[in-house]
């Protein structure tokens, strides 16, 4: 519910793009990047739980919150040294809230093209595992309509949790593909449905 | 904290949750799993809003069409770096002339997001004037342009109190289908895959596919070929897209009766009537006994009320077994 605790957490995911760009330039590497995002939302998530709050501009909290976060996290490396936190990525980030109804504008434009890019980094995904994604999300199928379509033998539907678990995964990592900020996160290895 | 970590176990939380209902333990291990820090909570909010976004892809089905298990693989395009702008343009001609391009609501931007958890109801007034009303368990999304009005039905079941705007058509994607209407007021449920029901209380509604092109449809001068649903009558739309209408009647007065928190079966059958409740409540009641299942019943329940449904059950001689506090087990009293 858009009045639950929840509700900035879900209104600042439009913005992930711009937000995971502004803490890979505060972050040592990916992995710290991705925590200080999940620390973002989680952050996001408590100032929800204050039902009074008014935000007037989503954007523009999330980076407020994203950059305390990565305040928090530099003065944790560097306990003696004072924080530094790339100012100018910060001055990239309030203009780009400046622009937020460009920005808008266009990636609503954008969302065909998106859904072409998100079936694209699927199509690239193992045979088996796509087709159950398709079967599950294209056509709704539930777990034993997959399981007869695609005529898997009952010892291998077990099975398909696993791919569709990946399918989970890949849905959220394919569904900012059209971000430039993450495309590089976009790179299926030799092992399958994971990404990184 | 690694975050990788976390979100590898919310994926796997998920993926049980689309499996199917998550027996009573399980859905005590994820709650207290989602409780031990806000980072869980956190990464499985993310996800799940990814993961019905990817609902989208549902449009992409062409109805009539046979099953096409490698149906993304045609949607695919190269990666964008490999491809020119003639390609490009090539392929979004080819969507346009499909219509597929038409039935596609917009992703994220500009979106509002709103729903409610078992039990739950949320009343939506909307910057339109509109207002929409969010039953049990049920989920929209809402965006709303100069020039259209879009609402995505995600799940569940919301009645629409649509504010009069010829000039922006108010477009409820439901399934395969998308339900217009200038000004009125109607109810959409969605039964899961494409079976949809939609009610009318007043006005009329048009009932399209995502593939017929909207523009060219207005409600006073529609093709005899688009059904239209009247205030009194339901239709439903079948998996396959076979639309069905028919009157409310008697059963027209208490259609909404939701949205006061009610619950009127008239002339249910008691598997339905259970069904009904089991939507709004954290403690189901099941079935034991299949002799009992197509009895007949009636009457007004507050939807919440658990209590007062199983005493009435048990006034009318059926036995309740609450052994498991989770599951209200009913059977023929024996004699």
């Amino acid at each position: 519910m858009t009045n639950g605790p929840e509700r900035f957490l879900l209104q600042a995911l439009p913005y992930e793009g711009p937000l995971l760009a502004y803490l890979q330039r505060c972050a040592h590497n990916p992995a710290d990047a991705a925590d200080l995002l999940q620390e973002t939302y989680a952050r996001l998530l408590r100032a929800g739980v204050t039902d009074t709050m008014v935000v007037q501009s989503i954007k523009a909290f999330a980076f407020t919150i994203a950059r305390n976060v990565a305040i928090d996290y530099a003065r944790a490396r560097r306990v003696n040294d004072p924080p530094v936190i790339p100012i100018d990525s910060m001055s990239d980030a309030q203009q780009n809230d400046a622009s937020s109804d460009h920005t808008d504008v266009e990636n609503a434009a954008n969302a065909q093209q998106e859904l072409e890019l998100l079936a694209a980094a699927l199509a690239q995904m193992p045979e088996r595992c796509r087709r159950i994604f398709t079967l599950r999300k294209v056509y709704g199928y539930s777990q034993a309509e997959i399981a007869a379509a695609l005529n898997i033998s009952e010892n291998t539907v077990e099975k398909i949790s696993d791919w569709r678990r990946d399918g989970v995964r890949i849905t959220c990592a394919v569904s900012r593909v059209g971000r430039p900020s993450i495309r590089c996160w976009i790179n299926w290895g030799s092992g399958g449905g994971g990404y990184r | 904290m690694k975050a990788d970590k976390v979100e590898r176990e919310a994926a796997e939380w998920l993926a049980a949750c689309d499996a199917g209902s998550l027996s009573a333990q399980q859905e005590a291990a994820l709650q207290a799993w989602l409780a031990l820090s806000d980072r869980h909570y956190a990464a499985f909010l993310r996800l799940q809003a990814c993961w019905v976004e990817a609902d989208r892809f549902g449009q992409l089905r062409v109805p009539n069409e046979p099953l096409n298990v490698d149906l993304l693989r045609s949607h695919a395009k190269p990666p964008p770096h490999r491809v020119s702008r003639s390609l490009l343009a090539i392929a979004a001609s080819v969507l346009v002339a499909t219509g597929l391009l038409m039935g596609i609501p917009p992703l994220w931007s500009g979106t509002e997001h709103y729903a409610t958890g078992r039990g739950g109801y949320a009343r939506i007034p909307l910057s339109d004037g509109s207002i929409v009303a969010l039953n049990t368990d049920s989920e929209v999304r809402v965006h709303l342009t100069e020039r259209r009005r879009e609402v995505t039905l995600v799940r569940g079941e919301a009645q629409f109190i649509v504010a009069h705007d010829t000039m922006r058509p108010f477009d409820v994607y439901a399934g395969s289908k998308i339900v217009r209407a200038v000004g009125t007021a109607f109810v959409v449920r969605r039964f899961g895959g494409d079976d949809v029901q939609v009610l009318v209380t007043s006005g009329r509604v048009a009932i399209v596919a995502p593939d017929v092109q909207l523009s060219e449809v207005t409600l006073s001068a529609l093709p005899e070929s688009i059904p239209t649903v009247r205030a009194g009558e339901v239709a439903r739309v079948r998996n396959g897209g076979q639309i069905s209408v028919s009157p409310l009647g008697a059963a027209a007065q208490h259609a909404t009766s939701w949205t006061e928190g009610r619950l009127w079966f008239d002339r249910l059958t008691l598997a339905q009537a259970v069904a009904e409740f089991n939507r709004y409540n954290r403690r189901q009641f099941v079935i034991d006994d299949p002799s009992i299942a197509d009895i007949h019943i009636g009457g007004a329940f507050d939807a919440d009320d658990v209590e007062s449904f199983a005493a009435a059950l048990k006034s009318f001689g059926i036995k309740i077994d609450e052994t498991n506090p989770d599951i209200i087990k009913l059977s023929k009293a024996q004699l």
